[in-house]
């Protein structure tokens, strides 16, 4: 035998530390079996991804509960959600609910997993939560975030006088302001007439790839005026921060390795940073057909 | 090291140190890495469960599903002495015996 093919001392270590594993993770799960058993039957009771999904969690924990086909059930099972209810904070319930149903790499999300985290966020976020609407989709709604710069919301807007509190412009005037106008121009055709809505709309708004949204060369106009301004909940699915958006701008491009864009307000408060320390967001539809939900950060229910 | 909420606390640098002075391959270190990470988290995890009421230990597996790391240790604060000297003492117990194994592992070398 060669030395390539078999290794003494490699094969000695192996046994031996997956022997050690083996015992911890047995003595772990036995002493501790009515936790796991409540853990695996919460997961049952969640209804969200799949078995795989809740092994590949909690790694690697929970591979030893499946590994184990002889847990045996608790006496009195206690009604799992409503446990969790009233030991975790709604934040923590919404990135728990989350963490079952999001894909382990930020990557486009099949139907079912798009039905699954839509029927999630609207049950946290009392709305009407979705990826497709109208008959109109993304071309993802799980991807990465990158940040924008503020948008020009009338004629002759600038830095200087783009911010209505020295807070604001301290905190985002760094973020500086994009040469063009954003895709559906301005918010407002001049200071006097620019409304509450519109200094919101501009505040919270995303740049979404429009130009990659299914069907959308068969027919822009449809899609143009659809996309206008609509309404979508973003979400940094790692620390159950959300933002009521509105789509003002097309973009980023592909190239960049981002999905879509959001404001220097969205970015800070979601706590989503560009380049290199990039993030994943959800971002789904929210039919609101009569405007009550405002734009803005939104906490789950 | 996948971060698990006690990885600012527990490292393995060592481990891995250890691990270049034996003849492995790339694959063969990564197996084994992800042994003694699985090891020192089944520890990590009895140890702190063992300190736990059957109500927190449900709390204390579903924080760690969700990831969240802050509860995680309010959680612990709360209910057990300096959790993180006792993560840090499990770790380091685990890792000395690790070391000892490395060790002996040199002896297992074919001339």
């Amino acid at each position: 035998m060669s030395q390539a093919a078999f290794k003494p001392h490699y094969e000695h270590l192996k046994n031996k530390w997956n022997d050690q594993k083996n015992t911890l993770a047995r003595q772990v799960t036995e002493k501790h079996k009515e936790a796991f058993h409540w853990l695996h039957n919460t997961y049952k009771h969640l209804v969200v991804g799949s078995l795989g999904s809740l092994v590949m969690l909690a790694h690697p924990v929970t591979t030893t509960i499946s590994a184990q086909q002889a847990i045996v059930p608790p006496k009195k099972e206690e009604p799992p959600l409503k446990y969790l209810d009233h030991a975790m904070a709604p934040v923590t319930r919404l990135m728990l609910d989350l963490s079952f149903a999001l894909p382990e790499t930020v990557q486009p999300l099949t139907e079912e997993q798009e039905k699954v985290i839509g029927q999630t966020l609207s049950r946290h976020f009392a709305a009407s939560v979705s990826a497709q609407l109208q008959g109109h989709r993304l071309n993802t709604s799980y991807g990465y975030i990158g940040s924008e710069q503020h948008l020009v919301r009338y004629p002759g807007d600038t830095m200087a006088t783009h911010f209505s509190n020295a807070s604001d412009a301290h905190k985002y005037y760094r973020s500086g302001m994009a040469p063009g106008r954003g895709a559906w121009g301005y918010f407002a055709p001049s200071r006097a007439a620019m409304t509450d809505k519109d200094v919101m709309r501009e505040k919270y708004y995303i740049a979404v790839q429009t130009f990659l949204a299914p069907g959308f060369t068969d027919n822009i106009k449809s899609h143009y005026e659809f996309f206008k301004y609509r309404k979508m909940l973003v979400v940094n699915p790692e620390n159950g921060r959300a933002v009521v958006a509105d789509i003002a701008d097309a973009g980023p491009s592909p190239w960049t390795g981002k999905q879509l864009g959001g404001s220097p307000e969205i970015m800070s408060y979601l706590e989503r940073k560009d380049g290199g320390a990039k993030g994943p967001v959800l971002y789904f539809f929210i039919d609101d057909p009569d405007d009550t939900i405002p734009l803005g950060p939104i906490t789950p229910k | 090291m996948k971060k698990h909420f006690y990885h600012e606390i527990v490292e393995i640098d060592s481990i891995h140190f250890a691990l270049n002075g034996l003849e492995l391959t790339r694959e063969e270190k990564a197996e084994l890495v992800q042994l003694v990470e699985e090891s020192i988290h089944h520890a990590v995890m009895d140890s702190l469960l063992s300190e736990l009421s059957e109500k927190d230990k449900k709390v204390f597996l579903a924080l760690i599903i969700a990831q969240d790391h802050t509860e995680i240790w309010q959680l612990l604060d709360d209910n057990i002495e300096n959790p993180r000297e006792k993560v840090k003492t499990i770790a380091f117990e685990l890792r000395k015996k690790m070391h000892d194994d490395i060790e002996e592992a040199h002896t297992k070398k074919t001339s």
